[in-house]
């Protein structure tokens, strides 16, 4: 019996299924399509995918009846012709599934936006991010030495 | 109506709750002492007034036994309690369920917005109209797929309402009409103002 390999460094210690293998990468090839602003997970029928410990916001993987994986997307995105932006997010999750060698475990791509933020409101929540991290910086800084926990 | 016997099953089980903790609280106090005087259940009995309750419940019930106006009233009660319960269990077990508004569907899977921005974002679009002062956008999903989207705008005092009509809706159609939705636009008159 063959026992289980020790996992080679920079790889990720648990083994994901191809099921959350298909979410990570269709999550992360829509997120790379330009228009698209980030994944939601919702409020009540949330689309999150567990990859180990890791929650992937956005994304939910359902087998298919004929053995594949159905992918459900739920995006935030520009405000922009929402046809095109959609196949142009279908034609980058099926090109990401291919490199990744899961085409054929790749079923529908179902895609939700669930927000269209238009370029003021895109300005604001840019504003927003960098103020907050700002803020965080700041917080850190005054922080006294040996409560910044780098032990120095 | 289901939106309305969900928020019913939060109040109804609120108050039952807040009822339920009030009482397991009046019979630990009145559980101290065991006679009938101080904080014991004979005590608590008689300040409940029990003994009167019981007696006005077994004449009201005999009398209910009877034909007549009672009996009329406990049947009605009876039947407005099983609608309540029926209203009670529709809130509590419809699994609920996100109104989307399917764009498109076909071999390749689904696509879908949310009524919410979808609305949000017809309002931003009415509101850069010259003349517009308000907007209010309301998105509906279709039976099958695509949607109605319903606006309303108040115009200034001197702006032209056909052209404030033809400009919003104009607007809107560059971003419902590729996704298959209806659009219905008023304009109204701005509220008189009283400062």
């Amino acid at each position: 019996m063959s026992q289980a390999a020790a996992p080679a460094p920079g790889q990720p210690a648990h083994d994901p299924s191809d099921r959350v293998r298909l979410a990570r990468v269709a999550l992360d090839a829509a997120i790379a399509v330009p228009k698209v602003v980030r994944g939601e997970a919702g409020r009540d029928v949330q689309r999150v995918t567990v990859d180990g410990g890791e929650r992937l916001e956005g994304v939910l993987a359902i087998a298919q009846p004929d053995g594949r994986y159905g992918i459900e997307l739920r995006l935030v995105a520009q405000l922009v012709p929402l046809h095109a932006l959609a196949e142009d997010v279908r034609a980058k999750v099926r090109g990401a599934a291919a490199r990744a060698g899961l085409e054929r475990s790749l079923g529908e791509v179902n895609i939700e936006f669930a927000g269209l933020l238009t370029a003021e409101e895109r300005a604001a929540a840019a504003r927003a991010a960098q103020a907050t991290a700002l803020a965080a910086q700041a917080s850190a800084d005054r922080l006294p030495p040996n409560d910044r926990g780098d032990g120095r | 109506m289901i939106p309305l016997a969900r928020v019913l099953v939060r109040l109804v089980s609120f108050v039952l709750l807040v009822l339920l903790a009030l009482g397991g609280l009046a019979l630990a106090v009145f559980s101290i002492d065991a006679g009938t005087t101080g904080p014991s259940l004979a005590r608590l009995a008689s300040l409940l007034q029990l003994d009167e309750v019981r007696n006005a419940v077994g004449d009201w019930l005999g009398r209910m036994e009877a034909d007549g106006p009672i009996a009329l009233i406990a049947a009605l009660c009876g039947l407005g309690a099983v609608l309540a319960g029926l209203v009670l269990l529709v809130g509590l077990l419809v699994p609920r369920r996100e109104r989307l508004i399917v764009v498109s569907r076909d071999g390749e899977g689904e696509l879908a917005v949310r009524r919410r921005p979808l609305a949000q974002v017809a309002q931003a679009l009415a509101e850069q109209v010259r003349g517009v002062t308000e907007a209010r956008a309301k998105a509906r999903p279709g039976r099958r797929a695509g949607g109605r989207l319903r606006m309303r705008v108040t115009r200034g005092p001197s702006a032209d309402p056909h052209g404030v009509h033809d400009e919003v809706a104009g607007r809107l159609g560059e971003l419902t009409e590729p996704l298959g939705i209806a659009t219905r636009v008023e304009v109204t008159r701005p509220r008189a103002r009283v400062e």
